[in-house]
């Protein structure tokens, strides 16, 4: 799966999540401050990321550094596939 | 902010009770009546660690209450030393205004010359609250030999207070505590609380005070699990293990992460049994380990809770063994 898939992935489910459609993210877009989620529906998004990316993160290593942007996620998602695959 | 100052404690908790309906629901199956989604429902078993809750609609409160009360009863010879009976819960109203529960309790259990009230200032930290407040009752009675009986339980009657966000669900369970001054028992070695009031919203806190709630709520309760340690003279390396509110799993990989503590250490086996049961999870969890019989005789254990509004707690105990 290319960046740009997992990219639009992330938006799909942020929609799904939030029931919004916000059209497409930039990677830089904050997903506290400028999609308003906080720490617990940003976990439900990360669910909704496991089952449509078809991977498992591990819930001990969880940090919400990863959970800043849509490009800090992309880049977590891509570390995870790695080790999901 | 409101601090309790940490005190050191002459408290004995001289027998401890539990009780749990044996009912149980998988998460899978309440959340399906709760109107989760399935992102949420594997939440909280992936994340959360959930898995089981007890639950059983047919019981009415008292039922639920009653049972840990009356076995501990049965071994208490001189109920009429028995001057306070303190119901601890979170939701501040259980009963129709027209009843009293603690009223309602002490009536049941037979206890007609206690004093009965509740205690839930403190939310699901009301428990231990509970315990401090049954202490200076007890040193301010004119008979050395007095003793308070701390009881909680009670049933989420509304989606609103069942399911907090996507942190926890809340299950059923009861506990029963004998309080007195000295004597053999679990003694209580210090105990600090501390109220955030910036989260007054309790059940209702959304947007951005929600989200500092909870990025505050480790660095809340650890400085309480500090300030208690200090109380008690003690380090974290001298406790025998830490015995916590099931709120969830994720939210004590972080505390562990933040103390420098071993996982190992914390008791966590009940968060998968019973998920977390507002005020009764200190109680509910002594009593699992000590029907273990893995309490350590002159072990010290930390004790804590949280509750909404926002109360940060924890105690320090010396166990007696199982």
């Amino acid at each position: 799966m290319e960046r740009h898939e997992i990219v639009e992935k992330i938006q799909a489910a942020l929609a799904e999540v939030l029931m919004r459609d916000f059209g497409p993210l930039s990677e830089g877009t904050r997903l506290f401050e400028d999609m308003h989620l906080d720490s617990t529906a940003i976990l439900e998004l990360l669910m909704a990321l496991e089952d449509n990316i078809g991977i498992e993160v591990d819930p001990e290593n969880l940090n919400m550094d990863d959970f800043r942007t849509v490009g800090t996620l992309t880049d977590f998602l891509e570390r995870a596939r790695k080790v999901s695959s | 902010m409101t601090s309790l100052a940490p005190t050191r404690s002459d408290v004995v908790l001289r027998r401890v009770e539990a009780y749990a309906p044996e009912r149980s629901v998988t998460v899978e199956e309440i959340a399906a009546g709760l109107g989760l989604n399935r992102y949420q429902t594997r939440l909280f078993r992936r994340i959360r660690g959930l898995d089981r809750l007890r639950i059983d609609p047919d019981l009415g409160l008292l039922d639920l209450v009653c049972p840990p009360a009356e076995a501990l009863l049965a071994e208490v010879g001189d109920r009429d030393r028995i001057r306070y009976l303190i119901f601890a819960h979170t939701a501040q109203d259980l009963t129709p205004t027209t009843l009293v529960a603690a009223d309602a309790l002490r009536e049941r259990l037979g206890l007609p010359d206690a004093e009965a009230f509740a205690v839930t200032q403190h939310a699901c930290a009301s428990g231990l609250l509970a315990i401090e407040v049954a202490g200076e009752l007890l040193r301010a009675a004119d008979d050395p030999d007095a003793l308070a009986l701390v009881l909680t339980g009670e049933q989420p009657f509304t989606r609103a207070i069942q399911v907090l966000w996507n942190t926890s669900i809340i299950g059923e369970a009861s506990s029963a505590c004998l309080v007195g001054l000295g004597g053999a028992g679990t003694r209580v070695l210090s105990y600090a609380a501390r109220t955030v009031g910036e989260f007054f919203d309790g059940y209702q806190l959304a947007g951005a005070a929600l989200h500092r709630f909870g990025s505050t709520y480790h660095t809340y309760l650890v400085e309480v699990i500090r300030e208690a340690l200090a109380a008690a003279e003690l380090e974290l390396a001298d406790l025998t293990m830490v015995i916590p509110h099931n709120v969830n799993i994720s939210s004590w990989v972080t505390i562990c992460a933040t103390l420098g503590l071993d996982r190992d250490r914390v008791f966590l086996d009940n968060v998968g049994e019973y998920s977390h049961c507002s005020c009764s999870d200190p109680f509910l969890n002594l009593a699992t380990l000590a029907s273990r019989g893995a309490l350590v005789a002159g072990g010290r254990y930390l004790v804590t809770a949280v509750g909404l509004g926002a109360t940060y707690s924890a105690m320090v105990v010396e166990c007696a063994g199982s």
